[in-house]
């Protein structure tokens, strides 16, 4: 022991029985992975990159030309990209708090009866719309809020009621498709919020209570700051969620009436597959990837750091 | 349930017959449990009339999918809508489908299992770095992630080949599945792992022999979320898949509302049919939903 150099004792101490941890076994285990999903996210990315800087159309036969930045002035220029980055951040913005908000008041709910025969079975049927193909909650939901055969108009008119052309009407069909979204994903932030509910510990609350907190109070001064990290993860699921929402617009609006719920990833599908504008496409497909990594970047640190 | 839980309230409170003031609070106790219960059950039913709707629809006749006011119990069990389902042509998306989900259910086990671990236990260096990269992969949208991809595929004359559609899905899957293997592995103790390795182990079947073996509900767990993930996935699916090559959910994608000719009651079958595997997972891991869910930041 006492002939260990310095750095051999340090390692020894931090790795005091892992006498085999050699590279070669790190390599072998770690490296496949790693090499796996650099080649899948690196090299499509060159190749976007580069597609990006030409007027190149997929399938045509047109010569490919280099246009420098065009493509990115484009979409930064362009009232109608303008729009669609706008149409997503109001879907981000109304439907993330609604989901904190209304989720947490559910959380609430299910954390008072946690402890009762049958609230795992609630808990569980409840989430179900998570576990769903975004596509099969687009269909019936599609149908649902059909105007001539829906089920929702027909129980509305019953109940003497305005029934609203959910879906076709260009002022409120982006809020019907912010409806269907928010019904599949609130029971997500619901079970995140009720499993930090339930990791308070309990003295935590009854001190806050001798000290006087109200129910109120309690919300504020306890479990939100003791959730912080709860609510950052949450914040970064659901707006990882809400900017990826295309299946429920594919299948119930495709973008319409107009362009009213043309929303960003729709947009470059539309743009890159439907219109084959792929040097375009590529371009509003780079500036949103630099965007959601900036913004995940900073929530995925804040939400999964160690304490 | 109902039932079971209006017993349980009757015996335990039968069963302290102590002073009247504390029996009377113990009562309302009672009362106001059985209040929220039902609260509770009232706030599950959003989510699961929708669904029912949706099998009672794929049992309806044409005209009964037309007419209003609509038909709540479809009486005459229609089963053309299933048998309408089962030609050769979509049966074949169905196979696509299941090819899918299980090349990445494999491919995702033979990569993250290994790299978690030594994500987890080698001393891999900058390891929370690596990890942060590989989970914030599965972050980003996947629309604007299957353009470039799409490009690359077409460059290498993979476009409209399963395999395009398993490699994305396995690298979204695996990211996801890298962090939470990662984070059970870290819970194995670790002296079991070096008394094995005294008893002459190497890392490999230490890892095979000892660590899996007791990461297993936490593997399953994953494994789980895997197949849900994989199986409901359209983005890439759509964009990347040939005739020939469809999965189910880009059959489904077919259905669209903007079609005024659509036959619900053959949509809702196909969706009942695809989405039943979904719903006995999702029952199997009843308990572990919330861990796997949030990736593993809640227990």
């Amino acid at each position: 022991m006492t002939t260990l150099t310095t750095p051999d004792r340090i390692r020894a101490q931090r790795t005091p029985h892992r006498p085999d941890s050699t590279r070669a076994a790190r390599r072998a285990f770690v490296a496949p992975l790693i090499v796996f999903l650099a080649l899948m996210s690196a090299v499509p990315t060159i190749f976007s990159l580069v597609t990006s800087l030409t007027d190149y159309k997929v399938g045509a036969d047109t010569p490919v030309h280099f246009v420098g930045l065009a493509n990115y002035v484009r979409v930064v220029t362009s009232p109608e990209m303008l729009a669609t980055y706008g149409r997503t951040f109001l879907v981000v913005v109304i439907a993330l708090p609604f989901e904190l908000i209304v989720g947490y008041l559910i959380a609430k709910v299910f954390h008072r009866v946690h402890e009762l025969r049958g609230s795992s079975l609630i808990r569980t049927v409840y989430l179900l719309p998570v576990m769903l193909p975004e596509i099969v909650v687009g269909l019936l939901f599609g149908y649902i809020m059909n105007t001539r055969v829906g089920v929702l108009g027909f129980l509305l008119s019953a109940a003497g009621l305005p029934a609203p052309d959910w879906l076709g009407d260009p002022r409120i069909a982006i809020f019907s498709i912010m409806m269907i979204v928010v019904w599949q994903w609130t029971p997500l932030a619901t079970v995140i919020l009720y499993g930090g509910l339930l990791g308070i510990p309990g003295e935590v609350r009854e001190a806050a209570a001798l000290d006087g907190a109200g129910r109120i109070r309690s919300v504020f001064s306890l479990e939100v700051p003791m959730m912080r990290k709860v609510i950052g993860l949450i914040a970064l699921l659901a707006g990882v969620q809400l900017i990826g929402t295309f299946a429920t617009v594919l299948v119930t609006t495709q973008g319409g009436p107009g362009t009213t719920t043309t929303v960003l990833s729709y947009e470059i599908y539309r743009q890159a597959f439907v219109f084959f504008n792929t040097g375009y496409g590529s371009a509003i497909a780079i500036i949103t990837l630099v965007i959601v990594i900036l913004l995940s970047q900073l929530l995925v640190r804040f939400a999964f750091k160690e304490d | 349930m109902a039932v079971t839980f209006v017993e349980e309230v009757g015996r335990s409170s039968g069963k302290h017959p102590r002073g009247g003031r504390r029996l009377r609070a113990r009562g309302r106790r009672r009362l106001s449990d059985a209040m929220f219960w039902l609260l509770a059950a009232l706030l599950a039913l959003p989510s699961v009339l929708p669904l029912l709707w949706l099998l009672s629809t794929a049992f309806k006749n044409y005209i009964e999918t037309q007419v209003v006011p609509p038909v709540v119990v479809p009486f005459s069990l229609d089963l053309e809508n299933f048998s309408s389902i089962f030609t050769p042509q979509i049966m074949g998306y169905f196979t696509n489908s299941v090819i899918v989900t299980a090349c990445v259910l494999v491919l995702v086990l033979v990569l993250a299992l290994p790299a978690a671990y030594g994500l987890a236990r080698l001393n891999v260096r900058k390891a929370k770095d690596l990890q942060f990269w590989i989970i914030s992969l599965r972050m980003l949208p996947p629309m604007a992630v299957v353009v470039p991809v799409y490009m690359m595929f077409s460059f290498i004359g993979l476009n409209g080949s399963l395999v395009s559609i398993i490699c994305m899905s396995t690298m979204m899957n695996a990211s996801f599945a890298t962090w939470l293997f990662s984070t059970f592995f870290e819970q194995v103790p670790e002296e079991t792992e070096e008394a094995a390795q005294l008893d002459g182990l190497g890392r490999f079947q230490t890892l095979v022999r000892i660590s899996i073996p007791l990461a297993r509900t936490g593997i399953l767990t994953v494994m789980g979320f895997v197949f849900v993930f994989a199986w409901n996935e359209l983005p890439f699916a759509l964009v990347l898949s040939g005739q020939l090559t469809q999965t189910f959910t880009v059959f489904l994608s077919t259905f669209t509302s903007t079609n005024a000719l659509i036959n619900y009651g053959q949509m809702a079958a196909a969706c009942v049919l695809y989405i039943t595997p979904v719903i006995v997972v999702t029952a199997l891991m009843q308990r572990q939903l919330a861990a796997g869910l949030s990736f593993g930041a809640v227990k």
